[in-house]
C-alpha cells in the first residue's frame, strides 16, 4: 500500500519535473555548444539553469498549479529539493562521463 | 471518529487585524459553510488551514495529528483553491491516474460528466468543465476532510447543481468546509454557517441575523428565505 503510494508520489514529481527538465535541458546545451561542448559545461549549466526555470515556470507563470502537487502532500520545500536533487545527479553523471 | 479541530486562528496584515483567534471544528458527514462579504479573509483562512498561508498562530488538528504544513495533511486534507491548478499537457485520464488512487480513478472514469472528457488536455477545456474536474478529484481524494474555495466558480447552473447533489451524497466519509460568493446554494447545502466579518467567525442560528449582520439586504432576504 505504502509503496503504491510512493510511486504515485514518484510519478507527479516527475510530472513536475519533465516541463523544468527540457526546458533546462535545451538551454544548457546551447550554453555547452557555445562554451566547447564539454559534458561538464552541460551538467554545471543545468545545475543553475533548471532553478532558475522552476523559478520562472511555476512561481511566476503557473503559481497556482502548485496546489496540485500540495493536495498530494508535496509541499513548495520538497518540490525544490526535488530540482536541486536532480540537478546535482545530472551533473555528477555528466561529470563522470 | 477523528475530528477537524480548528482554533486559536489569528492573522494580521500591515497591522490590520484578518483573522482574531478563529475556532471552528468540523466532524464528517458534516458540510459548515463558510460566508463573509469580500476582503472579510474566508480564502486566508482556508489556507492558514491547509497549510499554504502563514499565520500569526494557529492550532489545527484531526484527530491525533497536528496540522502545521502541507505535509502534515497530507490524506487529511485537501483544497480546492479558487482559480484552477490542473498542469497542462497531460490528459485527464492520466491527471486522474496520478491524482488519485485505482478504485477512486474507477468512479471517475464511469462518471457521465468526465467520460466525455477522458481523453482531451487540461488546457482544451472549458471554464466549467476543468471545475468538475478539480471538484470531483478533490472529493475523491484520500483525504478526510475537504476544502472548497469558491467552487461554483465559473460553472453553469446545471453543473452546479450536479455538484451539490454529488457532495451531498459522498458526505458519508468526508467533512467538508465550503465558501462561495453563492450563498443561497452554500446555505442550502450547509449543516452549520458560520459567518466571518471584521476578523471574528460567528455561527448563524437563524438566517434572518445574516441581515443584521449587513451580509443580506432585507429585500434579498425577504425573497429568497420568506415566500
Amino acid at each position: 500500500m505504502l509503496k503504491i503510494d510512493t510511486l504515485r508520489l514518484l510519478k507527479n514529481i516527475i510530472l513536475f519535473q519533465k516541463k523544468i527538465f527540457f526546458i533546462s535541458y535545451i538551454i544548457s546545451i546551447v550554453i555547452g555548444i557555445l562554451f566547447g561542448f564539454e559534458p561538464q559545461t552541460i551538467g554545471l549549466s543545468f545545475l543553475f539553469i533548471a532553478p532558475v526555470t522552476q523559478y520562472f515556470f511555476y512561481e511566476i507563470k503557473n503559481k497556482n498549479q502548485y496546489y496540485y502537487y500540495y493536495n498530494l502532500g508535496l509541499s513548495n520545500v520538497m518540490l525544490w529539493v526535488s530540482t536541486f536533487v536532480i540537478a546535482l545527479v545530472n551533473f555528477l553523471i555528466l561529470t563522470i562521463i | 471518529m477523528n475530528k477537524l479541530h480548528i482554533d486559536s486562528v489569528t492573522k494580521s496584515y500591515n497591522n490590520k487585524v484578518i483573522l482574531s483567534d478563529v475556532f471552528i471544528s468540523c466532524r464528517k458527514e458534516e458540510i459548515i459553510g463558510l460566508i463573509g462579504r469580500n476582503g472579510s479573509g474566508k480564502s486566508t483562512l482556508l489556507k492558514i488551514v491547509f497549510g499554504t498561508e502563514k499565520s500569526d498562530s494557529k492550532f489545527v488538528k484531526i484527530g491525533n495529528t497536528f496540522i502545521r504544513n502541507i505535509s502534515d495533511g497530507r490524506n487529511l486534507i485537501n483544497y480546492l483553491p479558487q482559480d484552477n491548478f490542473l498542469p497542462n499537457n497531460i490528459s485527464i485520464r492520466s491527471l486522474i491516474n496520478l491524482f488519485l488512487e485505482k478504485e477512486n480513478s474507477n468512479v471517475l472514469f464511469n462518471n457521465e460528466h468526465i467520460k466525455p472528457l477522458l481523453n482531451k488536455k487540461n488546457q482544451d477545456l472549458s471554464g466549467g468543465e476543468k471545475r468538475i474536474v478539480e471538484i470531483l478529484l478533490i472529493i475523491h481524494s484520500k483525504a478526510e476532510y475537504i476544502l472548497l474555495d469558491e467552487p461554483f466558480n465559473g460553472v453553469s447552473p446545471i453543473i452546479r447543481d450536479y455538484i451539490i447533489e454529488y457532495i451531498k451524497s459522498n458526505k458519508s466519509s468526508k467533512g467538508y468546509i465550503i465558501t462561495d460568493h453563492d450563498y443561497e446554494n452554500v446555505i442550502n447545502l450547509a449543516d452549520r454557517i458560520v459567518f466571518l466579518q471584521n476578523g471574528f467567525l460567528k455561527e448563524i442560528k437563524d438566517k434572518s441575523e445574516l441581515v443584521e449582520l449587513g451580509y443580506l439586504t432585507r429585500t434579498a432576504y425577504e425573497n429568497v428565505y420568506i415566500k
